[in-house]
Order: C-alpha cells, then sequence, then structure tokens
C-alpha cells in the first residue's frame, strides 16, 4: 500500500550525474530541492501529474490549491511517505561547512540505478537526517513527554544509538531551551505535551522540527484550529525562520496567505497552475475559475 | 493496543529539580528496600520450601522487569516471552545434563536410541559458553527476529500474533525433537551444580541468593535505560511511532534493540529457573505462561518498574496460595483475579496506589478531587515558571 507502482526503465547513470551537475549550473547554488515531471497515481489516477517545481534556499512557499489538488501528496512524496510512479525530487545536502565545498545531491524519489539496485528510495528517517522536517496536518506530539523532552527527542536523531543512553551536553540543553523560547513555550518547558492547548501543539511541533537542524520544513497546515492571535504568532515566526530555513507552506487560509506569503505556488489537479506574488493569484482568471467562480478564494474545508 | 489489558501508569509530574539528595533516595529505596526484605526478612521468616518458591516468583519478576520495558514503556505487546525464557532455561539445562551426565550422553537420548551428543550440544559442556548463551542466544534471535518484524511495519495485534506463532513453534518443535530436547519431559534429573549437589539448603540459598542479585541488576539496567534519552525515545516510540519515523529515527532498530534487552532478561529468568525448580519442559515457553508473565505486568502496573515486580511476586503468590488451598478450582479464582484486577485497576497495583495518594493529597490540600481520575495530567501550573 506504501510503494506505488515503479516503473523500472534503467536509467543509465551517466548522463543522470551530468544531468544533475547541469541543473545545479542552472540554478546556481541556488536551488535547494528540485522536482521535474513527478507522476503519482493511486490505482491510475494521477495525484501529480508531470509536476515540476524549484525551490530556493531561503524561500518562504506557500502552496495552495482546492481539495484533492495534491499539496498534502507532494510533501508526502517529499517527505519518502509514498513512492512516485515516474519523476525526480532532488535534495541539495551541500552547506557551508561541507569540507570539500562541493555541493551533494541526494536524491529522494526516482528512478535512478546502479548497478541494479535502485538508488532511489531514501527511507523517511533517512531524508529527516539529511534535512527535511515535515509537520503534519494534525498535530503530532509525544503526549507523555514534557514540551523539553519532547524537543530532546526531536535533536537527537543525528546522535549514535548508544549516544542515547548517556547524558546529554550542558550546549544540547541550552539548544532545547533556545528553540522552546523561539516558539514561546519556555513557560510550559515541563508540562506534558497532552495537557498543551491545540495550538500549543502546534508550535511544539514546529519547535521539534527546529531542533532537527533541517534545511527544509515542510508545514502542513500549520495554522489549522488556530485562533486569530495564535495565527498572527505562527505567520511572524515563519517570517522569522525564512532565510535560515527554507519552507514550504500549505495553507487553505486565505487571510493568512494573504497576510503573510511571499511566492504563491497554486496547484491544481496535480499540476502547477500559476507561481507568483498572492496579488498576481488572485487576479488571475484562470485560479478564480479553479475556485468555482469565487472572486475571493477562500477554500476552506474546516 | 494501548487499552487492552489496562492503561499504563501515568508518570509523575516533572516539577522542580529536586535536590541530589531526594533524587537519590527516592532512586535508591526500591533497592534497600527490596534488597532488605529479600535479603534479610525473607530467609529468616521463609520456610526453605516457601524461599524455594520465592526464588521462582524472583524469576518471573525478572521476566515481568523486561516484558514492562517492551510493553510498559515501548508499546510492544509480546505474548511470546516465554521463548526466551525457554532459550535460557534450556542453554542452562543443556549444560547441567552435560555435567551431570559425565562421559556418557544425557539419558534422555539413550532412550531414543543416540550413540553420540549431537554437535550442537557440544559447546554446552562448557560453562563459559553455556553461561553467556543465557543472554546472548535470546537476545541475538530477539533482535534479528524483532528486526525483521518491526522492518515490515508489524506492530500491535500483529506483532503479538507473531510472537504468539513463534512460541508455538518452539514447542511443538521441542516436543517433536525428542531425542534432541528431552520431547515433552524436558531436561531434568540434575543432582549436582558446579559442584555443589542440588538438592541441599546452602545450594539453594546460593541460587535465591544469586536470584535477588539478578533482578537486582536487571532492575538497575532496567531504570538506568528508562530514565536516559533512550528510555525517552521508547515512550516516544509508544505514544506515536510513525512521528519517531518522521523525526529522523531508524524506528525498527530501536525497537529491536529493546526487544533484545528483554529477552535477554528473560533468558537470565530462565537459566535461573532451572537449578531450583529442578527441571525445564516445554510447557514453560509455551502460549498460556507468556500471556501469565504479560498479565504480571498488568496486574502490578506497567509503565513502573516497581509494578512488575509487584505484580509478579503477588500474582505468583496468590497462584500458589489458590492451588494449595483449591486444588480442584484454582483455575476459575486465578482467572477471575485477572478479569477484576484489569477491571477494577486499569493500571494496576502501583496506579492505583498513587491515585489513592494523589486523592488523599488533594483532599488535604483541600481542593477538589480530579474529575478524570484515570489521567495524570496534573502537570502544568506547578510546573511552570521553573527554569
Amino acid at each position: 500500500m506504501r510503494r506505488g507502482p515503479q516503473v523500472s526503465n534503467s536509467a543509465v547513470l551517466e548522463p543522470t550525474i551530468s544531468e544533475e551537475d547541469l541543473k545545479r549550473q542552472v540554478h546556481g547554488e541556488q536551488a535547494l530541492l528540485w522536482i521535474e515531471d513527478l507522476v503519482v497515481s493511486f490505482d491510475g489516477f494521477r495525484v501529480l501529474d508531470d509536476l515540476s517545481i524549484t525551490l530556493f534556499r531561503g524561500e518562504l512557499r506557500f502552496l495552495i490549491g482546492p481539495n484533492g489538488a495534491g499539496k498534502t501528496t507532494l510533501m508526502d512524496i517529499i517527505s519518502g511517505k509514498i513512492r512516485a510512479v515516474s519523476g525526480k525530487v532532488m535534495f541539495d545536502t551541500s552547506n557551508a561547512n561541507d569540507a570539500m565545498g562541493r555541493p551533494m545531491a541526494v536524491e529522494i524519489e526516482g528512478q535512478m540505478q546502479f548497478n541494479g539496485h535502485n538508488l532511489s528510495r531514501m527511507r523517511e528517517d533517512q531524508i529527516v537526517r539529511a534535512g527535511i522536517g515535515r509537520k503534519f496536518q494534525t498535530p503530532s506530539v509525544f503526549g507523555s513527554l514534557t514540551c523539553f523532552e519532547n524537543v530532546e527527542v526531536a535533536a537527537g536523531l543525528r546522535d549514535r544509538l548508544f549516544r542515547h543512553f548517556f547524558p546529554m551536553g550542558q550546549s544540547r540543553r541550552d539548544d532545547i531551551d533556545a528553540v522552546l523560547e523561539r516558539v514561546g513555550l519556555q513557560e510550559r518547558r515541563n508540562a506534558f505535551a497532552s495537557s498543551l492547548s491545540h495550538g500549543e501543539r502546534q508550535w511544539l511541533e514546529i519547535a521539534m522540527l527546529l531542533a532537527q537542524k533541517p534545511k527544509l520544513l515542510l508545514l502542513d497546515e500549520p495554522v489549522a484550529g488556530m485562533t486569530g492571535r495564535e495565527r498572527e504568532r505562527t505567520g511572524e515566526l515563519l517570517h522569522a525562520l525564512e532565510r535560515d530555513h527554507t519552507l514550504i507552506v500549505t495553507e487553505h487560509d486565505m487571510d493568512f496567505v494573504r497576510q503573510f506569503s511571499r511566492t504563491v505556488t497554486v496547484l491544481h489537479m496535480g499540476r502547477v497552475l500559476k507561481e507568483g506574488r498572492v496579488e498576481e493569484i488572485q487576479a488571475d482568471p484562470m485560479v478564480q475559475e479553479v475556485y468555482t467562480g469565487r472572486s475571493k478564494p477562500t477554500m476552506g474545508e474546516h | 493496543m494501548t487499552n487492552l489489558l489496562g492503561t499504563a501508569v501515568p508518570r509523575r509530574p516533572v516539577t522542580a529539580p529536586r535536590s541530589k539528595a531526594a533524587f537519590w533516595a527516592r532512586e535508591a529505596a526500591p533497592f534497600l528496600i527490596g534488597g532488605f526484605l529479600l535479603l534479610v526478612i525473607a530467609p529468616n521468616f521463609l520456610s526453605e520450601f516457601r524461599q524455594n518458591l520465592l526464588a521462582k516468583y524472583l524469576c518471573y519478576a525478572i521476566i515481568a522487569i523486561g516484558i514492562d520495558l517492551i510493553w510498559g514503556y515501548s508499546g510492544i505487546l509480546s505474548l511470546g516471552h516465554a521463548v526466551w525464557f525457554g532459550l535460557g532455561a534450556y542453554a542452562m539445562a543443556m549444560y547441567l545434563k552435560l555435567a551431570n551426565s559425565g562421559d556418557s550422553i544425557p539419558d534422555f537420548m539413550n532412550w531414543s536410541g543416540l550413540e553420540s551428543l549431537p554437535f550442537w550440544w557440544e559447546p554446552f559442556r562448557y560453562a563459559w559458553f553455556a553461561l553467556p548463551m543465557v543472554i546472548i542466544g535470546p537476545g541475538i534471535l530477539a533482535f534479528l527476529l524483532g528486526l525483521l518484524v518491526f522492518r515490515s511495519r508489524v506492530k500491535g495485534a500483529y506483532f503479538a500474533i507473531v510472537t504468539q506463532a513463534l512460541a508455538v513453534i518452539l514447542s511443538v518443535f521441542i516436543v517433536g525433537q525428542q531425542a534432541y530436547t528431552g520431547g515433552t519431559n524436558g531436561i531434568t534429573d540434575f543432582r549436582e551444580v558446579f559442584g555443589m549437589t542440588l538438592a541441599t539448603p546452602s545450594t539453594q540459598n546460593f541460587f535465591y541468593t544469586a536470584t535477588v542479585i539478578a533482578l537486582g541488576i536487571c532492575f538497575l539496567i532496567a531504570t538506568c535505560i528508562t530514565r536516559s534519552r533512550f528510555g525517552r525515545l521508547l515512550n516516544a516510540i509508544r505514544d506515536d511511532e510513525d512521528r519517531v519515523r518522521f523525526a529522523g529515527y531508524n524506528v525498527a532498530v530501536i525497537k529491536a534493540l529493546i526487544f533484545a534487552i528483554s529477552a535477554g532478561m528473560a533468558g537470565v529468568a530462565g537459566a535461573l529457573f532451572v537449578p531450583q525448580v529442578g527441571a525445564i519442559t516445554p510447557s514453560s515457553l509455551g502460549i498460556v505462561p507468556s500471556i501469565e508473565f504479560v498479565l504480571l505486568v498488568a496486574v502490578g502496573g506497567r509503565g513502573t518498574l516497581t509494578g512488575a515486580v509487584i505484580g509478579a511476586v503477588v500474582v505468583s503468590w496468590a497462584r500458589s496460595t489458590l492451588s494449595e488451598n483449591y486444588p480442584d478450582t484454582w483455575q476459575y479464582f486465578y482467572g477471575a483475579l485477572f478479569i477484576g484486577a484489569v477491571v477494577l485497576f486499569p493500571s494496576g497495583i502501583v496506579g492505583a496506589w498513587r491515585r489513592l495518594i494523589l486523592e488523599v493529597r488533594m483532599r488535604l490540600s483541600k481542593s477538589r478531587v480530579p474529575a478524570a481520575a484515570g489521567s495524570m495530567d496534573v502537570d502544568a501550573k506547578g510546573a511552570a515558571g521553573v527554569k
């Protein structure tokens, strides 16, 4: 069920590599995630249909679209939860600290074949360690752990397993406290996550993501179910995060999108319908049509 | 799966960091109290027969600690833990049997017409091989099995069924391979252990003390694990396994590791069980004892280590008492005890005790008793403002 159908057209390794180098030149060192001709189908229905998106470092990208447009599916693909039929998702893991100073790209999805092995499938946890953090639509935190412990678990992802049996250093503790401070949960540090309000859970989950030190954050409807004031704070948090992180945010609430978005990508029927600033998007007749003639799309499902 | 057989004992609220002394006092208390009861009180007040029974209960307590680690703390329900107990027990029994057989092959092999010792029995002649195997054997097998099963994301009731199947397979295998395993009769008839005659009080005392020490060590290991970051990781897996995966952890390896540790403890218990009971038979590693082991933890209170030990001793003691007093009908009482315990105290003896304390404190402080007595999410208010 988890694994979708797999096309095993053995792409030749040689051109694949040079093609990637080419792409990197095209995008400069700026591209963090590039998706090409991605096709995902469930029982023959194409949920994502030749989707191509490029995401640049430090970008805050909003992903909108009507229900079934493929927003969550796209996140599922990037985070390795489901499998694509064809296409490519490349994620650049390079950073300034790389000894060689050479960008390294990790293929998350795709059909890269090498000696008959399919290299393309990375496990979900490997993808996370490579630097892609994901927040799911419904906030999921560990109820029997305190806020601090939740973030502590999240922060330890690159530790070797045996390190988990020993206490962590003070610098790690400070990191965790700093992250809690950043999302405004320092006061609730020792509260069990099960006792948090809905909004607080969302923030705790964002804190857990930050503790993973990701390069790319996937946030699936981070303000769903939040009060007005909480939305405001979350929006400010998103703005504080861009530059240091690259973010993809899906959202249904157009007021929130209008207020906090930079670039917006509209998905429809598994394709990119339009990409641009929110004013351009809303003025676009095609987008308006997609939202069934509503001049001011609200498309809330909640 | 969480609500099958009651619920886990909720954690104590995290409050202001206690003083170092208070911390150590609390952590050392079970060791001091338990050690005093088991090493000072019990040997002086119990008859030889009762002490031997107590040793058996303590073997179960070791298994219960292991089961609590996987079930109470990590949410992995194993209904086949008697397999690991059995493997440890058989490793020990094979060693004892060979030590008692001198140069000839074990008696049951003779009866089955075997001429020479099977090659895989050979290493069990030596204590340096047999004794480590008691832990390593179940540990490695459990790790490999765990890795295989957890990698394909089999969990909850499905995992429990896999472990049950394993228990059936092993007991059927042992019964079927009579020539190599002693069949239904198991391996028995040991006279000497490490040069000591088994039936003497001093030897039984030795094994009793060894069992208490082993229990203490297992309790210590489990305490360290559950208080460590790894313990929190286990809790996280219990709460939401998929979320842990998306937090960047290879959940299968973590689960397999704790499963292996748990199996190793069961193996130790099995090895200590054999010389004190004097036999190991396939009926001790089937499904029924496996389920009983889980119930020990359910009655004691899963999610607490003291709960596991208390549950094991109390239930085993009740079992002995009931079967002595009602030889014909004890099993009905025994079953009723389990049902009653799970229905009346869903979080076990320790859970009920903690709730009682909480309620008394609430009454004393003249505030209202919390409406949801089942959950202990009293956290927060007192915790706010704590650095």
